[in-house]
This record gives structure tokens, sequence and C-alpha cells, in this order.
């Protein structure tokens, strides 16, 4: 999959800016984004829902917007908003999709790897939330797909289920499949995707695998300090953080090592601040994402 | 893409069980004419309408027209509304089944339904008042599917370009009862003021009712082209219309 220079308008506002991907065979991508930052643009432009301004999209070698037939036999696809028919029996709607394809998966094993083969007979309509969920991202595998573009898949799922469909994706992945998936569950995307995009306002803010952005800036470590005047003072280049900021009434650092956090320690011991009142663990995935886009809400 | 074949059986089947499964709908095609049958049948039945039929025998294609407008007006819109509303459109849309085969399958589906509408209408006023029909059979049933045509066509086109549900039921109904009385199925359009009748001219309904009865009460397709004719030029501008106001979302 290959998004180049993608740029899409609604009136005056620049939903997508330029905006450039790269997906390889066989990884899970996450596209990840705060609310409006044009993530849902970005794969409707990939599925052909709608058509870019200017930039060009490939998919699977197609060009979405020609090849229509071509592609969604060969792209399973699972859309926040999209639905079933509310009366259709779970093994019903299968079924019925299987039939518009040639090599279609076992309408039963989808149903036993997403944990809804108790299921069959049920109407979509009576599924709860995650099972509509976890339904509609089983019906994105019917056709026996080489890849997948899937909107939040894992959102409002309870563990057990996030961590069944992690595992079938994985699976898919191991077996030559390719994933595309937006989410906002960032802990998600650092354990289980090979390579994460962080876009924000349209634009590419980061890209690569989720170890590789955060050692590439330096981010490893991340203390917190209480906040007293002793900080004031602190020459930061003498601690060699690669960022700093201020939350509420503490002190945040980030760097890159050992050293680092040796470094920390020391300048608190000489403030006479404990070393147990620091707070120090490894960086996440959010924190880089928090840094990159800010902190504020964001209109949905 | 597996047989073409294959995927339209499934996806008409689909659509079939699904009108099947909306008691709604089950009663307003299936049931609602035969009470009708019924109830005007032994108010009105033993009257003599034309050339020796009675009403009983004439409200026969009447009540197949209010059909094709009860599905066509009132069911169809609401359905393509729902399943845009739902996301159930787009679901379609990305996969490799194509707006071009799931419009038709739905249509089709729908049909089915009518023809059994109309073969409990035919049956039930047969047992119960005996049925006379020395019409032309072939006519009627090609006028049946021109007539489907152009008022399903409506159908589609309102379901395809209004936004909600609601506004799919409010249109259809608006459509369907005007159309109901204007087309001379529920008074004769001979009671009509010229005015109110050259507002008939206009309207698909008008054309379905007018040519069901005259091939029904026995006059051959030769006589009813030119009901057949508008009808089909209907059709196709509904669809031309609806090819170009559709929306997915």
């Amino acid at each position: 999959m290959e998004v180049g220079r993608l740029t899409k308008r609604y009136g005056g506002l620049v939903a997508v800016d330029g905006l450039s991907l790269e997906v390889d065979a066989g990884t899970i991508f996450a596209l990840v984004g705060p609310n409006g930052s044009g993530k849902t643009t970005t794969v409707e432009c990939m599925e052909a829902l709608r058509t870019p301004d200017a930039g060009r999209v490939r998919v699977l070698g197609l060009d979405p917007g020609r090849d229509h037939g071509r592609l969604f036999a060969e792209l399973g696809v699972q859309l926040q908003e999209t639905s079933m028919h509310a009366r259709l029996r779970l093994g019903e709607a299968l079924r019925m999709f299987a039939a518009f394809h040639a090599r279609p998966a076992d309408p039963r094993e989808l149903l036993r790897t997403y944990g809804l083969e108790s299921k069959e007979r049920a109407p979509f309509g009576r599924l709860s939330g995650g099972e509509k969920r976890r339904f509609l991202t089983a019906l994105a595998f019917v056709g026996s797909p080489r890849a997948v573009i899937l909107d939040e898949p894992t959102t409002g799922l309870d563990p057990q289920a996030r961590h069944n469909v992690w595992a079938a994706l994985e699976r898919y992945r191991d077996q030559g499949g390719t994933v595309f998936l937006t989410t906002h569950l960032l802990e998600e995307a650092q354990e289980h995707c090979d390579r994460v995009a962080i876009v924000d306002h349209g634009r590419l803010l980061a890209d690569g695998p989720p170890a590789r952005l955060l050692r590439e800036r330096g981010l490893e470590i991340r203390v917190t300090l209480p906040l007293d005047d002793w900080l004031v003072d602190v020459a930061w280049g003498r601690l060699g953080a690669t960022h700093q900021e201020r939350l509420d009434r503490r002190w945040v650092v980030y760097g890159p090592d050992e050293a680092f956090l040796a470094r920390v320690h020391e300048e608190a011991r000489a403030h006479g601040v404990a070393v147990s009142r620091l707070e120090t663990r490894g960086v996440r995935l959010e924190d880089l994402f928090l840094l990159l886009t800010g902190r504020e809400y964001r209109e949905e | 893409m597996a047989s073409q074949v294959a995927a339209l059986r499934r996806l008409f089947g689909v659509q079939l069980l699904l009108f099947v499964r909306e008691p709604i709908a089950v009663f307003f095609t299936l049931l609602f004419p035969l009470m009708l049958v019924v109830i005007l049948g032994y108010s009105f039945g033993r009257f003599h309408a034309d050339a020796g039929y009675l009403v009983s025998d004439e409200q026969v294609p009447v009540l197949i027209a209010m059909t094709i407008a009860t599905v066509g007006l009132m069911g169809l819109p609401v359905t393509i509304a729902e399943y845009r509303a739902q996301g159930i459109l787009k679901r379609y849309r990305t996969s490799p089944i194509s707006l071009g085969r799931l419009l038709p399958a739905l249509v089709a589906a729908n049909f089915t339904v009518l023809l059994a509408a109309a073969a409990l209408t035919v049956a039930l006023t047969w047992l119960l008042f005996g049925l006379r029909f020395s019409g032309n059979v072939i006519g009627v049933a090609v006028l049946t599917v021109l007539a489907a045509a152009a008022v399903f066509a409506v159908g589609v086109f309102i379901g395809g370009f209004v936004r909600t549900a609601r506004t799919a039921q409010a249109v259809g109904l608006g459509t369907f009862f005007p159309m109901l009385f204007l087309s001379g199925a529920m008074i004769p359009r001979a009671e009509f003021p010229a005015w109110l009748r050259r507002i008939g001219d206009f309207i698909p309904m008008t054309y379905a009712v007018d040519g069901l009865v005259h091939s029904w009460i026995g006059q051959g397709l030769t006589t009813q082209w030119r009901p057949a004719l508008v009808l089909v030029a209907m059709f196709a501008l509904a669809s031309a219309a609806t090819a170009r106001t559709f929306r997915w979302s």
C-alpha cells in the first residue's frame, strides 16, 4: 500500500496535506492521530470512498478509484460507521459475503477465531457493541484478502477480546497478510504493530517501528520530579535531557540512557530530594504522541 | 469474483429473507390487500362494472396496482435510506459487489414479494367471489412488470437521495397517497374534473392502474401500448435520475 503526497480539502479546510505513507506487505501498520487529524479521510481515499484532490494512492498495486471490483476482491475492510442488517444472522451474512469472493474463508472458522461460534444463528442486531465490532472485523477477512484496512478494531473490546483479536491479526500477518489499521490505543499499537505513523493536521509527524521512533529521539527513560524551587536552578543541559515539560506541579524529563538517569538522581540528591520521590519509567509511544500533538482537547 | 450468478442469487436470497423478517412490511404487502379483498368484495363486489364484470373481478388489478405502490413507495425508499443510515450501503460498497448489483437484487426481491401478494389476492378473490378473467395473461404479466419497474424506480430514486429513513418515509407516503388517489385506483378518474385528471396524467400509477385494469378485462397489449410506453419512459427517467443523485453516505 502506498500513499504519495495525498491532499484532500473540504471547502477551505485541508483535511490531508501532502501525506505520504508506505506500508510493506506482511506487516501490521498503525495510523494514529488525534480526532480530526485526517486519519479517516486518508483511509477513505484508500477505500475509494473519497476522491483525493491531489496525490497518488495505490492499494495492492491498484488505483482504488479505478479498479473497484478487483480491489475489494483482495482487500478486506472494516469501517467504524459500517454495520450489517440487524435481522440477518451472522452465519447468513458471512455466507452471503463469502459468495462474492473466489476463494472465501470458512465462515465457521472465522466465527471461531473471533469468539462468535455460539452466535452463528444470532441476528446481528442482537449482538453487544463489542460482538458487533468483532463480527465486522471477521467479515473483513471473509474473502481471504491479501490485505485488510481496519478502523479501530479493538476499541470498546474487553481485555480477552482485545488479546484474541491481536493474536488473530498477528497470525494473519505471519502468514503474509498486510494489516493497515487506525487506533487511539497507543499501548496496543506499540506492543503489536511493526510500524506506526503519527499524523496531525493532515501531516506526517513520525513514521517507523515504535521502538525506533523513541530511540531515535533519545526518548527511553522518563522521570517525573516533584516541583520544588531547586528545579529552577537545574541546568538541563547538564542532565542531558532530550525533552522536558511541566505538568501541573511536576516536572517531567526525558532522556536516552542509564547515564542520564544517574545524573538526574545525583542532581536530586544534591538538592536534598530523595530519589524515592522520583517516578521513573520507560517512555511510551503515548508520551511521544502527546509531545508531538499537544495535550489540548480535539473536536470530534 | 466468484461466480456472478451465485453471488447475485445469494444477494437476492438475503434481500428476500430480510423482507420476510420485517413484520410491518409483510403486513402491508401481503395481508393488507387481502383485507381489502374481503372488505371491498363484500361491500361492492356484487355490483356490475364494465362489460359483464363484477366489481370483485375488477378490484383485483386495482389491488395489484396498489400493492405495487405500497412496495415501491412505502417500502423501498425506507429500506434504502435505512441501509445508508446504518452504514450497510458502505459495507456493500467495500465488497466486490457494486451498487449496480445491490439495487437490482433488492428490487428483484421486492418484485418477488409483489408477485406473491398478487397471487394471494387472485386466489382469495377466486375463493370468495369466483373470478372472471377473460383477459390476456401475457398482457397482464407485461404490464405488471412495467408498472412495477416504473413505480419501484421512483421509490429507489427517493431512497437514493433523502438523507434519513424518516424523510424517506415522509416522502414515500407523501408520494403514495396522491398517486393512489390521482391514479383512479380508489375513485374512478371519470369522476374527476378535467384539471385533476390532467395532474394524474403525469404519474406512473395512473398508467399502472389503467394498463392493468384494461388488460385484465380482455384488452390485449396492442391496445395497451400507450400506458406500456409511458411506464417504460418513466422507468428510464427515474433510473437516470437515480444514477445522478444516489448517495452512499
